[in-house]
Order: C-alpha cells, then sequence, then structure tokens
C-alpha cells in the first residue's frame, strides 16, 4: 500500500515536469498586435490552422515592441524561448533584421516546393541583404475616399476624373468656397500613418527617401515641391484642422463618418467601418496623380520565427498553411485583406459593390503605384524624423528648404549609425 | 551561546525577509537602476549624449513646461472643488449616502472611457458645440487645437476630484466634535470656525493628498493621449516618453523618463518638507 503512495506521489510530483515537454511539442504560440475587431476574427482563423494541422495554435496579442523586447530576451538567454511566430508590421521588419533576433528563412522558402505565387513587392520587402528576414501573410495600401454625394452636390468632379494635383486642388477649395469649411483630411497625427500620407505626396512628385546603399534624396526638389503643395493647402486653409489630432480610426469615425470632411487617404479598413456606419455614399478612388505618379505607401503583415522558436519545423509547416490558398482564401473572404498569395486576390460575385470595388483598386493601386518603404534598419527613427518635417512646416509654419536640409540630415545620420 | 542565538535569529530573519527585499530588487531597483543605465547609454557608448538630445528638443522643453502647468493647475483645481464638495457632504441631509456615491463615480470610471467621453465633448463637431450652437451662441470650433489644456484640465479634474473629496471627507470626518461643539457655544461664527479650527487641522490631510494626486498628475498620460494622441501641439512628458519610445528612440525615452522622475522626486520631497514644518507649528 505504501510503495502504492509512494508510486502515485512520485507520478503527482514528477507530472509537471513532464506534461509540458508533451504538450509544447503540440503547442504554437502566435504573437501579434491587432485591433479587437480584427483580433475576434484572426482567432478563429488561427483556430482553423490549428485544426487542420493537428496542433494547438495559441494567440497572444501583444505590443510589437514589447514581443520584440521579449524575442531579444529570449535569445540572449539562449536556448529555445516561448515565442514561435510573429506576425509583424513592415514597419518593423528593418528592426528585426537589426536585431539579429529573427530566423532567416531563405533556405526554407527556396526548399519548398510548389510554393504560392507570392506577390512580389511584398515579398522583397521583407528580404534584406538577400535573406529572407520576413514572409508576408498580407499586402494592403492607402486609396482616396470620397463622399460621392458630396461630389455631386457641390458639381466637384470625381477622383476618378483627375489629371493631376490641380484637379485636387481646385476640389479642395471649390468645398471650403461652398460650405465654408475645408472638407479634406489627412492622419496628420504624429505618428507612422503620417509618415505614409506624406510620402504618398513626397513620391508622387517624383521624390525619395533613400536608396538601399544609404544615400539620402530627401533633401530633393521633390519633397520641397510635395510640401509646397501641401503647405499651399494649409495655407489657404484647406485641409482641415482636426488633422493634427486624426489618425487611424478618429479619422473615419470623427472625419468621414461625422460628415466633417468629404475627402481623404486611407487604408481599407475604413470602408467596413463606413458600411457598418451606413455611410453608403462613400466610394474609392485611385490616389491623387501628382507631378510624376500616383503613389501610395505598400502596407503589409509577415511572419517572422524567432532563432528561439521551439518546435521549428511545426512552426514552419503553420507558416506555410498560412500562405497556402485555403487558409489565404479563408481572410480574403472573411477579413477582406489583400492577401500574399496572389491566388487569393479574388473578387467573388456575390461580394456587396462596395467590396469589389475597393479591392479592384486596391489591386491597380498595388499592382502600379505602391511604394515600399525604404529598407532601412532603423526605419522607425527615420519615420519619426519624416513626421516632425511635416509637423514643423505645415503645423508651425518652419522654413521648408531648411527643415528638408535639417531632416535629410538627420536621416543621414541615422542610417551611417547603423 | 547567547550570541549564538541571537545570531541564528538574525540568519532566520534575514532568511524571512529575503523573499520581499528579492521581490522589491527584482521589481522595484533594479528597473530604476537599468531606466538610469538605459539613459546614459547610446550607440557611442555610456555618455550624455541622452540628456543632450533632449534638452535640445523643443518639444521636451514644451513638453516637461506643459506637464507641471497641468499637475499645479489640476491639482488645484480639484482640491478647490474637492474640499468644497467633502465640506458639503460631511453635513447631515437627506440623500448624503445617494449624493456620496453620484460625486465619487466620475473616479469609478475608466480613464480611458471618461478621455474618450471629454473627446467627443470638445472636438469640434462634440457635444459643446452643438450645445452651444442651439442656443444661439457662435461654436467655439476647435477647442481641442486651440485651447488644449481646457479639455485637459477639466477630464482630469472631473476624474480626479472625488479621490480628493474622499481624502479630505475623512480627514473633516476625524475632527472630534467637542472642538466644533465647543467653538459654537463660545459663539465662534462659522466662517470663525472653520479658519480657525476646521482648516488648521485639515492641514495635514491636505498636504497627503496634495502628495499623493502630484505624483500621480505629474504622470498624466492616458488624458492627454486619448484627446491630443501623439502629438496634437501640446506634448507632456508621458507622452512624449511613450512617443520617443515607440520611434524606437530608447535612449532618449529613458533619459526624459529620468527627468519626470527627478521632478515627481523634487515635488514630494518639497511638500513632505513642508508637512513636517506645519506638524512642528
Amino acid at each position: 500500500m505504501r510503495k502504492i503512495g509512494a508510486i502515485m506521489a512520485m507520478v503527482v510530483l514528477l507530472a509537471p515536469l513532464v506534461l509540458p515537454r508533451v504538450s509544447a511539442q503540440q503547442e504554437i504560440n502566435v504573437f501579434y498586435q491587432m485591433t479587437p475587431g480584427e483580433d475576434a476574427i484572426f482567432r478563429k482563423i488561427l483556430q482553423q490552422t490549428g485544426k487542420d494541422l493537428n496542433i494547438k495554435v495559441k494567440p497572444i496579442n501583444m505590443d510589437t515592441i514589447d514581443t520584440m523586447n521579449k524575442v531579444s530576451a529570449e535569445v540572449r538567454a539562449g536556448g529555445k524561448g516561448s515565442v514561435n511566430v510573429i506576425f509583424t508590421d513592415v514597419t518593423y521588419v528593418g528592426m528585426w533584421y537589426k536585431s539579429g533576433t529573427y530566423l532567416d528563412l531563405t533556405s526554407r522558402f527556396n526548399d519548398w516546393k510548389d510554393k504560392p505565387d507570392i506577390f512580389e513587392l511584398i515579398l522583397d520587402a521583407g528580404i534584406i541583404e538577400d535573406k529572407i528576414v520576413a514572409l508576408p501573410l498580407r499586402t494592403d495600401c492607402e486609396v482616396l475616399y470620397y463622399n460621392e454625394e458630396m461630389f455631386n452636390k457641390y458639381s466637384v468632379p470625381t477622383p476618378d476624373t483627375w489629371e493631376s494635383w490641380d484637379d485636387f486642388y481646385s476640389a479642395a477649395k471649390t468645398f471650403k468656397e461652398k460650405t465654408g469649411t475645408p472638407r479634406f483630411g489627412m492622419k496628420g497625427n504624429l505618428y507612422e500613418g503620417l509618415t505614409c500620407d506624406f510620402l504618398s505626396y513626397v513620391w508622387a512628385a517624383g521624390g525619395r527617401v533613400a536608396d538601399p546603399q544609404g544615400n539620402v534624396y530627401f533633401n530633393s526638389p521633390e519633397t520641397i515641391e510635395a510640401l509646397n503643395f501641401l503647405r499651399k493647402l494649409r495655407d489657404e486653409g484647406l485641409i482641415h484642422r482636426n488633422s493634427r489630432i486624426w489618425k487611424e480610426g478618429s479619422i473615419v469615425e470623427e472625419g468621414m463618418i461625422g460628415n466633417q470632411i468629404y475627402m481623404a487617404m486611407d487604408w481599407p479598413y475604413a470602408m467596413s467601418m463606413l458600411q457598418g456606419a451606413g455611410r453608403t455614399q462613400w466610394k474609392v478612388a485611385l490616389t491623387p496623380p501628382g507631378p510624376k505618379t500616383r503613389a501610395t505607401a505598400l502596407g503589409g503583415w509577415y511572419f517572422v520565427i524567432p532563432k528561439s522558436a521551439p518546435n521549428l519545423d511545426i512552426t514552419w509547416e503553420f507558416v506555410k498553411h498560412m500562405l497556402g490558398d485555403k487558409m489565404q482564401l479563408l481572410m480574403n473572404e472573411k477579413l477582406g485583406w489583400a492577401m500574399a498569395n496572389k491566388n487569393a486576390w479574388q473578387v467573388d460575385e456575390s461580394w456587396p459593390q462596395w467590396q469589389k470595388d475597393l479591392v479592384n483598386t486596391q489591386r491597380e493601386m498595388l499592382n502600379k503605384y505602391a511604394m515600399p518603404r525604404p529598407k532601412i534598419a532603423r526605419w522607425t527613427e527615420v519615420s519619426y524624423a519624416i513626421q516632425m518635417c511635416f509637423d514643423r512646416v505645415i503645423y508651425r509654419g518652419e522654413d521648408i528648404a531648411q527643415i528638408v536640409e535639417r531632416t535629410a540630415r538627420e536621416i543621414q545620420k541615422i542610417i551611417e549609425e547603423g | 551561546m547567547a550570541l549564538n542565538l541571537k545570531r541564528r535569529e538574525q540568519i532566520f530573519g534575514l532568511a524571512l525577509a529575503m523573499p520581499a527585499v528579492i521581490y522589491i530588487v527584482a521589481i522595484m531597483i533594479y528597473p530604476a537602476i537599468d531606466l538610469i543605465r538605459l539613459s546614459f547609454s547610446s550607440l557611442e557608448g555610456y555618455g550624455l549624449s541622452n540628456y543632450k538630445t533632449i534638452f535640445a528638443d523643443a518639444d521636451f522643453g514644451m513638453a516637461t513646461a506643459y506637464t507641471i502647468i497641468v499637475a499645479l493647475a489640476t491639482v488645484g483645481l480639484e482640491l478647490g472643488f474637492g474640499f468644497t464638495s467633502a465640506l458639503i457632504l460631511s453635513k447631515d441631509f437627506k440623500g448624503r449616502g445617494f449624493m456620496r456615491s453620484l460625486f465619487i463615480l466620475p473616479w469609478a470610471i475608466p480613464t480611458v472611457a471618461s478621455a474618450f467621453l471629454w473627446r467627443y465633448v470638445f472636438t469640434s463637431a462634440g457635444w459643446l458645440n452643438s450645445l452651444l450652437t442651439r442656443m444661439g451662441m457662435e461654436a467655439m470650433t476647435y477647442w481641442i487645437l486651440d485651447y488644449p489644456y481646457i479639455p485637459i484640465f477639466v477630464a482630469e479634474t472631473w476624474k480626479m476630484t472625488p479621490f480628493i473629496m474622499l481624502m479630505l471627507l475623512a480627514g473633516l470626518q476625524s475632527i472630534p466634535k467637542e472642538l466644533l461643539e465647543s467653538a459654537h457655544v463660545d459663539g465662534a461664527t462659522t466662517s470663525q470656525t472653520f479658519r480657525k479650527i476646521t482648516l488648521p487641522l485639515m492641514i495635514p490631510v491636505v498636504i497627503s493628498a496634495v502628495v499623493i494626486r502630484l505624483i500621480d498628475a505629474l504622470r498624466i498620460f492616458t488624458v492627454p493621449w486619448i484627446i491630443m494622441g501623439e502629438g496634437g501641439g501640446f506634448p507632456v512628458l508621458g507622452t512624449y516618453i511613450v512617443r520617443q519610445y515607440r520611434a524606437y528612440l530608447k535612449g532618449p525615452s529613458a533619459a526624459a523618463a529620468v527627468i519626470l522622475v527627478i521632478i515627481v522626486s523634487v515635488a514630494v520631497f518639497s511638500l513632505t518638507l513642508l508637512n513636517k514644518r506645519v506638524a512642528r507649528r
């Protein structure tokens, strides 16, 4: 009796040591940062992936920077950590590269037979110095939203007829004259969204930030041309003043749904919010044509596998499955995302017209006009400098040429310091 | 033998205290030291470069000034409103319990929710402007952009006045009734009773309440973050630190955090000294 008792006690005592090892082989921890609405749907997608692969997928919605710090600590500690996969925004790819905590996926990707047809631009944005730092899950870009009803009411030509920034300026001016209020809004709060909005104008004027060799071109006549245009809009009171406090979400909620503005550039999520609020008069168009081209910032989400990831084979199977046609089509359908896998760029005939228009417009922007942010390891710092450039020129009215020069020097310094 | 026993007791005592010591070192002391270390570290090694960077940044100066202004103004307003409401609610009247619950309500609402509520009030298409327009007045359109301190003062004061009120109410109730009754019997007016008895006895409680609130107010973050976002022309140190951190400017962010700790420490130290002087009198 005592022996049986002793054996049972041993089993109870040793179980916690053995069980996690058994379950660790069947579980992967997936980290990402998402809004509650997207998170709820994404969890179901992950559950489905888990079922398909007969593994347990544990979703953890957490701030990206915090996840990076966690991974850094786990890699420094050596051995296996607790993070299998991180879904990360394109903005952070450079930082992952610089941190050196990522697993280079080049050989695994090259050895992958029957690999899907991935959108080249978004695939390339995850490759730094011939190493696949991150593989894309989905892509997107900004489009121009406009309130068709108001364009018709005030007899303003709709954006699909615009041929230059002059048409864009005329539309903004007409709205101001006829309604007494600026009706063009920007995501002008100091964050990454402003960088994307602002750079769209720089790119449309033919400018750029830097090349892959680290040469800075921000202090070019094209940047000055873009800033001159934006400054003209600002000086004539054509940019809605609340732009300074607007960012993703608030520009839609307060500006578009709140009927304060009639046109603004934003990401695809805005259309779901508008439709949800019954604002069906909002349509999408290509971004305004600038002196050289139209332009929009390439957005996207990537898989990063840290060096310290446990269960690497299962983790890689998970990534492959998420990039496969089945899951990509499911995400396209459920979340309305433009996926990395081009086979999932489908327009379902059963979709409402607004969804078809959004997907088609976005597809055209992605194929012809999307611009990736430069591959700079310390991109967030460069982005900060670009936002401050906008802040100083547009909000504080400082000298354009001086500020552009100063910003270029700041960017150069960040790049040189590596 | 006696010495051995004493030493053994000391060791035993130390062993008992060890978990708490480890906890304090790991959770409080190590992060604080690491923050200071980070504030002096940069790509070139250790030095003052992060401090030089933030001191050269006009936004940091603006953030520091706004933080101090917001803290002093809101704590002052909260003290005024809190004391008045505590005096009212310390009296006996019908429905006092209900009124106390009602006064405490803003404090119970999560700060994020209350900040959004005030953003909806003060935004250009918000409730305040629509009320003013309905009253036939010309609407002050851009409250948040043109008068950013008003929504922040209002949101912060509305939220935290109940906290001060509760502390002062507890203080008022601890004043011996005999003192007030004897003053009344001696013919003191209400005003005299308040100035000569209530106020002097309340000063230590007031200072304690102000110290606690000032620490909190200097670390203000959520309300300006929700109302202004990451820019908006009204930075405070809390939002400045987070903005730098999100741009991955960890060193300057840590340096600004250290400066904030110093400001809070100076404020607390000064008020504690003041409290001691008052107590001595």
